[in-house]
């Protein structure tokens, strides 16, 4: 692509993010924090500042939609202290890649040497007549939030589709909180995708025996509307589930339309390179939206909290014209009910998996084994062993699985001892 | 000045912290660094894990639910989601042992 900005010599006097969330506010931070002393301009659709998400579906709603202390990734000043243009509830409406400009929704037109698009995603709505209706939640944002947290009384009939990892998560609160819970999945368990067939079973039976009446293979087929609200869902047999709310976690949409009006190479979201760089070397992507390579090949998309914080922080650098080389393992926990989750790598049922600890237990490490090779692991309850094995995947360690098997041997030692 | 006694000195390793259950303290991690020890709260400030499960690196302890880290001498946040700092004590070693100050009288 010939259109690059036209930055004259190298100085790099205006950055404008266009995403206020965990990637585009660790891009910010970590600009600072490598002594860029240019301008920096932090855009936002939503109205609040970045902010942490994984709570939105778990001790938001417990707390009555009530943000926690350390909700907000920084507090309200920080922003100004730190000379960060801070442009919230303005929708970025266009990049011109020649002209170096940003245009919000607003009309003004921001300069740009370098841009970030961390525009992350927008919750896929069900596509259904009746799916906006104000008692069907969607979830991503705060708003999105708040609203759930209101129709999530003590008795309420919850009604969740799809059992990902927001279903299941929004699943395990709506219990904690004294809801009668139903959940309609077409695959045949929760998060199957994360954790495979086997996992998945698992976690399946641990929501059932917590009280959810859960519907696996299933899928709805229409919503029934009774002034203006959902009160039955349809499902694809007919049967009609009653209810008072309906909680969709169908996925996202990666947020593309601005790099593709610009013109820039989209994939499964926007293509990236190692330096997080687009298909316009002045334009770099990182977070939900990133179309990235793979740690084991190939390319992904993650939708991961790690992956936001972590690959703002590296495109912030290759901004700066750092050398970056951002290729990891993805990394990510759930928490539900009294089970911290947590994966790493690749979680493949054709691959030798070797156990700690026992699944009936709800207490176990599983590795995933190619060879001698841990290409990835799953712990429940058993987060003392996920510090290890995040670091036998990145590593591409190399293991005796005897050893690895042994649970007399400290998986440290097996570390230590672990060639790559 | 009281000292209480959390664990003999032969205890905490190298990236191996010794978990204190609470007392007339809260919970609290014990860590070696470079041989010189230190003691923290060992309730992460985001989440309500317990450090010493988590993965001592040499002078930083990375929480074992969501991945935040923190700095062990000073407590300092170092790695989201982790923004609070933890609660760090004074160390004083005492015939083989690992001590920190007996909580003084509650004022007011």
């Amino acid at each position: 692509m010939e259109c690059s900005i036209n930055r004259g010599p190298e100085v790099i006097n205006n950055i404008a993010i266009i995403g206020a969330n965990m990637a585009g506010a660790r891009a910010a931070e970590s600009l600072r924090s490598a002594g860029y002393d240019g301008d920096i301009h932090l855009i936002g659709e939503e109205p609040w500042r970045p902010y942490e998400r994984p709570p939105l579906s778990k001790e938001f709603l417990w707390e009555g939609g009530v943000p926690s202390g350390n909700f907000y990734l920084h507090d309200e000043h920080w922003y100004a202290a730190n000379r960060v243009d801070l442009r919230l509830g303005v929708r970025a409406s266009a990049i011109d890649l020649r002209a170096g400009t940003v245009t919000l929704a607003s009309g003004e037109t921001l300069q740009a040497d370098r841009i970030l698009l961390s525009t992350g995603g927008a919750a896929r709505r069900l596509p259904l007549p009746g799916a906006e209706a104000t008692n069907v939640h969607h979830l991503r944002t705060l708003g999105d939030a708040t609203g759930l947290a209101a129709d999530l009384r003590p008795g309420a009939q919850i009604v969740i589709v799809g059992m990902g990892v927001i279903g299941a998560e929004v699943a395990a609160s709506a219990r904690r909180m004294g809801c009668s819970v139903t959940a309609v999945e077409p695959f045949a368990a929760p998060m199957i995708r994360a954790l495979g067939d086997r996992f998945g079973a698992w976690l399946g039976d641990y929501h059932r025996k917590q009280g959810v009446r859960a519907l696996y293979g299933r899928s709805v087929k229409g919503l029934r509307l009774s002034g203006g609200r959902v009160c039955a869902v349809i499902l694809d047999d007919g049967e009609e589930l009653a209810c008072d709310a309906v909680v969709v976690g169908i996925g996202i949409v990666p947020a593309v339309e601005l790099a593709k009006d610009a013109g820039l190479m989209l994939g499964n979201g926007i293509m990236v390179d190692a330096q997080c760089r687009t298909s316009n070397p002045a334009v770099f992507a990182a977070g939900d939206v990133a179309d990235q390579p793979d740690f084991f090949g190939g390319r992904v998309r993650m939708e991961t909290y790690q992956n936001a914080a972590e690959q703002g922080a590296a495109a912030a650098a290759a901004m700066l014209g750092q050398p970056v080389e951002y290729c990891r393992p993805c990394w990510f926990w759930s928490d539900q009910y009294d089970l911290n989750i947590q994966v790493t790598g690749r979680i493949d049922a054709q691959k030798q998996v070797i156990m700690r600890g026992r699944v009936e237990d709800d207490a176990f490490c599983a590795f995933f084994l190619s060879g001698d090779l841990v290409t990835g692991a799953l712990t429940a309850n058993r987060s003392a062993d996920m510090g290890v094995a995040k670091r036998l995947v990145e590593r591409r360690a190399r293991v005796e699985p005897a050893r690895l098997a042994d649970p007399d041997v400290p998986l440290r030692e097996i570390l230590k001892q672990s060639a790559s | 000045m009281e000292r209480i006694r959390l664990c003999p000195i032969d205890g905490p390793k190298d990236d191996e912290p010794v978990a204190i259950p609470a007392g007339a303290y809260p919970p609290l991690a014990v860590y070696k660094v470079d041989g010189k020890f230190y003691v923290t709260s060992n309730i992460c400030t985001h989440g309500n894990a317990h450090l010493t499960d988590g993965y001592q690196d040499g002078a930083t302890i990375e929480c074992p639910f969501h991945g935040g880290a923190f700095d062990i001498p000073t407590g300092a946040a170092t790695t989201y989601p982790c923004q609070i700092a933890l609660k760090t004590y004074a160390v004083t070693i005492e015939d083989g042992w690992v001590t920190i100050d007996a909580p003084g009288e509650p004022e007011g």
